[in-house]
């Protein structure tokens, strides 16, 4: 038996070189569920080969939204990333698919909306899925291999029982192992701590990793998330083309030609609030994902892209309406500003945020929310909660976690999911980062960081309607000028944060006793008594004091369950067919409670309750 | 998409886990609470919903009769959801070659001999040779987009084992520089190299126990392909896995102690401490040559999208076939070829085995097929007037008549009941009326009886077949025509008038039929003599649904209407050809027809 496996995990080294084995990059694209109820899973090591002895190569099933990835462990690459496309709703025997079946939910494997979803559309896609990768890719009988399933942060416990029951009842594998998928990609990145962000589909989601535990307390799973993913991303990528597009196909379209500026199209194709036909005409969602996936890059703010290239006109065609459109490069960069970093994805116009109800007093605060609430927000729009940019998301999230924590991960982020790939996207949210860290600090005090703040999001925000406005690069020199320039700036968008009621007029640390909070404070006062007394070495050497923003490379979630399942570690929450049919049959949600309360537990009434105290390693 | 198409809806598409287990006789798809409101259930009057073959999850249900295989013990249709599959053979689709089990456990699901695919259109690739007279170098070469292997700067020395040039090829310049990969993945001394400073670092010095502060620059030059990072996290881990055994085995004690020495004093706080982490510091370690990420890596990128353009770029596609997810087209690499498998299939409930091939590659025979055509009856649907007829066009609220034929694959005569909703459930209900839906279909005898009793005039297998072609004899409640094995009903269809800007899904009739079918047959042979004779009621029961056409428009398609009313040409070449005939004479029809009304 022995020499079997190591046979077999030999020939599986991917040093081997087989056709399957080839180097590259690491599939990433990956796409994260949205969570409304809280199911996690930790790692437990098996004491190793002796307790277990020798068993094949489980396999990894990464189930995302829009991708399937499914492999034997100890490889390098999955043996297949199935999209979860049109192809999969065809009906057998049909040759093609009805286009409106899809077109309202859309191909993903579950909606964002839990409460529309169809569980039953779920299974039925899955079986489809995973059916497809048994049979054409893993050639494997599904009843021999355990599987191992990476599980994102806070994932609808209904939907993972929905998941799992699919696949015991219709492959039969003696057991699924669930594993946190932040840990595994901090895995495969070599890391015991980071900070991974998963810009996924419906979400990004951002979760601090400490010793291969993540932390989903202290509200970092509920504030740990914004909307900012790569839908959104497709939207202003559709927001781009669609007046170009309406050109192209020979429709008159409003004044607002200048392709960049801020329109008032509506953004969601399938929105009809107005009756015309040319606000009913956009171009096919297909063709803009593949221009998006194809073309789609974002500009880092410190390295200069040649000008060459900048204003090199590229051509996208259209396929689905026999059109093309050409654009200059840079515009393409335009849809990854506006996602990720705009102050807003709200499409308000920039001059009139007081038309919005907007309540300072609650906006951040009405929840409870733990001490550290970063309530600073866009200078326009006002954002919700879940509709941060992506740095000030890892900025409010690093706020939230303990001083050991944040040390290890500001140095460690480490970025998965699809919009990972964004060429330029991992760079530029580095950067800002970094900037918001040099500027705000780790300051906890309300007014120290008001005023910080606001210096802060000016700048920010400064970039972005620059960026917005010009719609044209500028040149190196130029944007770094208008960044200087823009520091000193007043900007009036925050009169309310001076003399309205400031957000902080309730102080979190009132509503929230917690010993915790204390500890923050005490840390911080005397970090803050450094600051003040030597502000000119501060600037210097805050990227010592404060840290600097790194990231590291992490070969995706898929391969860490690949590194960890070749291993034989287990995640601790193992269920096995017989004990999980059953308890699903009598109304339970069939996983085991120590795998949503072990080690890491956020259960739902902690994230109400603001209970951060889950065992953070540290205190 | 064709039309009529007839699927059946297997009775496992419950929702499968949840007990809902026990409904085995009629199979009701049902429908699951859905908030989407897109699928209202109609229910009948003793509660059961009707199938809906317009709801989303019909389509995973449905499949076409010659997919579906029949379970004698469950006496129930399987369908490809719910048999279990069990590989018989692996081989390869491009040379046909077996491929042994073990091969394919070690060396993974793609050819290994010199069947390779275009990563841009996946078409089979063929060795062509660019020397003269036939000779080096070859190059891969498709024959359907032209790409070819010289695209990325490959040639190969020989024609055959393809497999091996290309990885030697492919192997990453960067990897040869750094550390010699151990081959063959047996490491069980890890080289130097791979323990990283932090760990040596980490176990000199206790005061520097938190690995971040300790974390060591990368070394020059220490950019790792994904490919040589994957094998050195693996054996990475592989180290700490086995450290970690060694010292829990050895000094349980010290390591706790060491642990308590170095951390902040937590490690009391964590379960799972006892297990792997509570070890000393490799433990802690991680692994050194991090690969961060570089501001100049984006850039080139970022460049190299830019000059390559979209037409240099992946698409999608060829990106999920490709193991590295390349962005660029110059960074594709050929594809061996999946090996396919022959399987064979048991049921899920009884595990009694369904569909078993012969292992040979070459043979198409099998040991076991119980396919599903062999036992429950076959619908069959037609125009009942065979003239000129535009399936994609059913005029709207014109009475369509069509001839379902129920054909019987047993030995035994069956008796058939169909039922079927008074409305489709789709959003714009068309009207169902069967003119017959109880009769009798005759056994599946001898074809030469047939022929023989409608030699000899034999009233009672031919009987009906009078009067053909005459509409006034299709009355309600009799059956239209009937053979030796087969009885054809008249259904008739009214199909709504649609309002503007409808769902293309809503435009097609869908007409959910259920069949019941019931037969006597003998006991089972094994019961022996006892049971001889004795004759047992059986019946298969199953949904259908019948795809009739397409709503076409009231107004706007005037011209069609003479044509579906006797034309002599077929179908959409009809249609086509009249369209062709030029404007004018259809312009003239139109206004004919409208001064008459």
């Amino acid at each position: 038996m022995s020499t079997t496996d190591t046979r077999d995990r030999s020939s599986l080294n991917p040093s081997t070189p087989t056709p399957t084995t080839y180097h590259g990059a690491p599939p990433s694209i990956r796409a994260p569920s949205l969570s409304s109820s809280a199911n996690a899973t930790s790692l437990r090591y098996t004491s190793g080969l002796s307790s277990h002895g020798i068993a094949e190569d489980p396999l990894v099933l990464e189930i995302g939204t829009k991708f399937l990835r499914a492999g034997l462990a100890n490889q390098e690459h999955p043996r297949c990333v199935l999209a979860w496309d049109k192809r999969m709703f065809k009906r057998c025997g049909d040759r093609a698919l009805l286009d409106d079946i899809v077109k309202r939910r859309g191909t993903e494997l579950w909606t964002a909306d839990m409460r529309g979803l169809d569980i039953g559309l779920v299974e039925d896609l899955l079986e489809r899925g995973v059916r497809e990768a048994y049979h054409k890719y893993l050639l494997i009988d599904s009843k021999t291999k355990k599987l191992i399933i990476p599980v994102p942060p806070l994932f609808p416990t209904k939907l993972l029982t929905s998941i799992i029951a699919t696949l015991f009842s219709h492959f039969q594998p003696p057991s699924i192992a669930l594993l946190p998928s932040p840990v595994l990609a901090t895995v495969a990145a070599g890391l015991r701590c980071a900070l991974v962000v998963d810009i996924g589909w419906y979400e990004t989601v951002v979760t601090p990793v400490y010793d291969l535990r993540p932390i989903e307390g202290r509200g970092i799973g509920v504030y740990g998330r914004s909307k900012r993913a790569v839908q959104c991303l497709r939207k202003q990528w559709v927001r781009l083309l669609t007046p170009h597009y309406r050109r192209a196909m020979g429709v008159n379209t409003a004044p607002s030609s200048s392709s960049t500026s801020r329109d008032t199209l509506p953004i969601d194709p399938d929105s009809d609030d107005e009756s015309e036909k040319v606000s009913k005409i956009f171009p096919n969602l297909n063709d803009v994902s593949e221009a998006m996936e194809r073309l789609g890059w974002c500009r880092p703010l410190s390295t200069p892209l040649p000008a060459e290239h900048t204003y090199r006109l590229t051509k996208i065609p259209l396929p689905s309406s026999g059109t093309s459109i050409t654009l200059p490069f840079s515009d393409l960069a335009l849809p990854a500003e506006r996602a990720f970093f705009a102050p807003t994805t709200e499409d308000v116009g920039p001059g009139d945020p007081v038309q919005r109800p907007f309540s300072p007093l609650f906006s951040h605060d009405s929840g409870g929310a733990p001490t550290n609430t970063i309530p600073t927000s866009a200078p326009e729009g006002y954002p919700d909660d879940d509709d941060f940019p992506l740095p000030r998301l890892l900025y409010n999230v690093l706020m939230r976690c303990t001083v050991e924590v944040r040390a290890a991960c500001l140095k460690r982020i480490v970025f998965i999911g699809g919009g990972s790939r964004i060429p330029g996207l991992q760079t530029r949210t580095l950067e800002e980062l970094q900037v918001l860290v040099d500027t705000l600090k780790w300051d906890v005090s309300p007014e120290a960081r008001l005023e910080k703040t606001k210096t802060v999001v000016s700048e920010s925000g400064a970039i972005h309607s620059e960026i917005e406005r010009e719609g044209f690069p500028q040149t190196r020199d130029e944007g770094e000028s208008q960044f200087s320039a823009h520091e000193s700036e007043e900007e009036q968008p925050y009169d309310w944060h001076i003399h309205g009621i400031s957000p902080l007029s309730i102080s979190p640390r009132s509503t929230f006793p917690r010993s915790a909070s204390l500890n923050h404070r005490g840390l911080h006062s005397s970090s803050d008594k450094n600051n003040g007394t030597q502000p000119a070495r501060e600037s210097k050497k805050s990227k010592e004091i404060y840290g600097e923003a790194k990231a590291v490379k992490s070969l995706g979630v898929w391969v860490g369950g690949s590194l960890l399942g070749g291993q034989r570690i287990q995640g601790n929450a193992v269920i096995e067919r017989e004990k999980f049919l059953k308890e699903v049959a009598a109304g339970g949600t069939g996983i085991p409670s120590h795998a949503l309360q072990n080690d890491i537990g956020p259960s739902l009434n902690q994230k109400k309750t603001g209970d951060g105290a889950h065992k953070i390693g540290i205190r | 998409m064709s039309f009529p198409t007839i699927h059946i809806s297997c009775p496992c598409s419950d929702t499968p886990s949840i007990a809902r287990h026990g409904s085995s006789g009629s199979h009701l798809a049902k429908d699951h609470s859905d908030l989407n409101a897109d699928d209202p259930a109609e229910v009948d009057d003793d509660g059961q919903s009707n199938f809906n073959p317009y709801s989303r999850r019909a389509n995973f249900s449905l499949y076409p009769l010659n997919r579906l295989l029949f379970c004698e013990d469950c006496n129930q249709i399987r369908c490809p959801r719910c048999i279990l599959d069990e590989i018989v053979s692996y081989f390869c689709p491009n040379c046909l070659f077996e491929v042994p089990n073990t091969t394919v456990k070690s060396e993974g699901n793609r050819c290994t001999r010199n069947c390779y695919s275009c990563p841009v259109c996946l078409a089979v690739l063929s060795v062509t040779a660019l020397g003269d007279e036939g000779t080096a170098p070859y190059i891969l070469l498709c024959n359907h987009c032209l790409w070819s292997s010289s695209d990325i700067g490959i040639e190969l020395d020989k024609p055959t084992s393809i497999t091996a040039q290309l990885a030697e090829k492919l192997k990453p310049s960067a990897s040869s520089t750094g550390v010699s990969t151990p081959t063959g993945g047996k490491i069980y001394t890890v080289p130097d190299t791979l323990i990283t400073p932090a760990i040596s670092g980490l176990a000199t010095s206790s005061s520097s126990y938190y690995p971040s502060r300790t974390l060591p620059p990368l070394p020059e030059g220490a950019e790792l392909s994904p490919g040589e990072f994957f094998t050195r996290l693996q054996e990475f881990y592989k180290l700490l896995k086995s450290e970690a055994s060694d010292n829990e085995d050895r000094h349980p004690n010290s390591s706790r102690l060491m642990d308590m020495l170095s951390t902040t004093g937590t490690s009391h706080l964590r379960p799972y401490n006892q297990r792997m982490s509570e070890k000393p510091k490799p433990g802690w370690a991680e692994y050194g040559h991090n690969q961060s990420v570089n501001p100049d890596d984006d850039l080139n990128a970022i460049t190299a999208i830019s000059s390559s353009g979209f037409s240099g770029t992946t698409s999608l596609r060829q990106r999920l076939t490709q193991p590295h997810c390349p962005s660029l087209l110059s960074e594709l690499v050929p594809l061996a070829a999946l090996l396919r498998t022959k399987r064979s299939k048991r049921c899920r409930t009884c595990r009694h085995i369904l569909y078993k091939p012969e292992s040979k590659v070459g043979s198409i025979r099998c040991r076991i097929r119980l396919v599903a055509m062999n036992y429950i009856p076959t619908l069959n649907i037609t125009r009942f007037d065979p003239s000129a007829f535009n399936y994609h066009n059913l005029i709207p609220l014109a009475t369509h008549q069509f001839l379902l034929t129920v054909t019987n694959p047993l030995y035994d005569p069956i008796s058939v009941h169909l039922a079927t909703p008074r409305h489709t459930p789709g959003k714009y209900p068309s009207n169902i009326t069967i003119y017959c839906p109880e009769f009798e279909v005759g056994a599946n005898t001898d074809v030469w009886d047939e022929a023989l009793a409608s030699a000899s005039g034999n009233p009672s297998s031919g009987g009906h077949r009078a009067k053909p072609r005459d509409k006034k004899s299709a009355v309600p409640g009799q059956i239209w025509d009937r053979g030796r094995n087969w009885t054809s009903v008249i259904i008739e269809i009214v199909p709504p008038a649609l309002p503007e800007g409808v769902d293309d899904k809503d435009k097609i009739v869908k007409v959910p039929v259920f069949v019941r079918s019931e037969f006597d047959t003998e006991v089972d042979r094994d019961v022996g003599e006892i049971g001889k004779g004795v004759k047992e009621r059986r019946e298969y029961a199953f949904w259908s649904s019948i795809d009739v056409g397409r709503i076409g428009k009231k107004d706007q398609d005037g011209p069609q209407r003479p044509q579906s009313l006797g034309g002599a040409s077929v179908g959409g070449l009809g249609e086509r050809e009249r369209r062709s005939e030029g404007r004018d004479r259809r312009e003239s029809e139109r206004m004919k027809r409208s001064s008459v009304r």
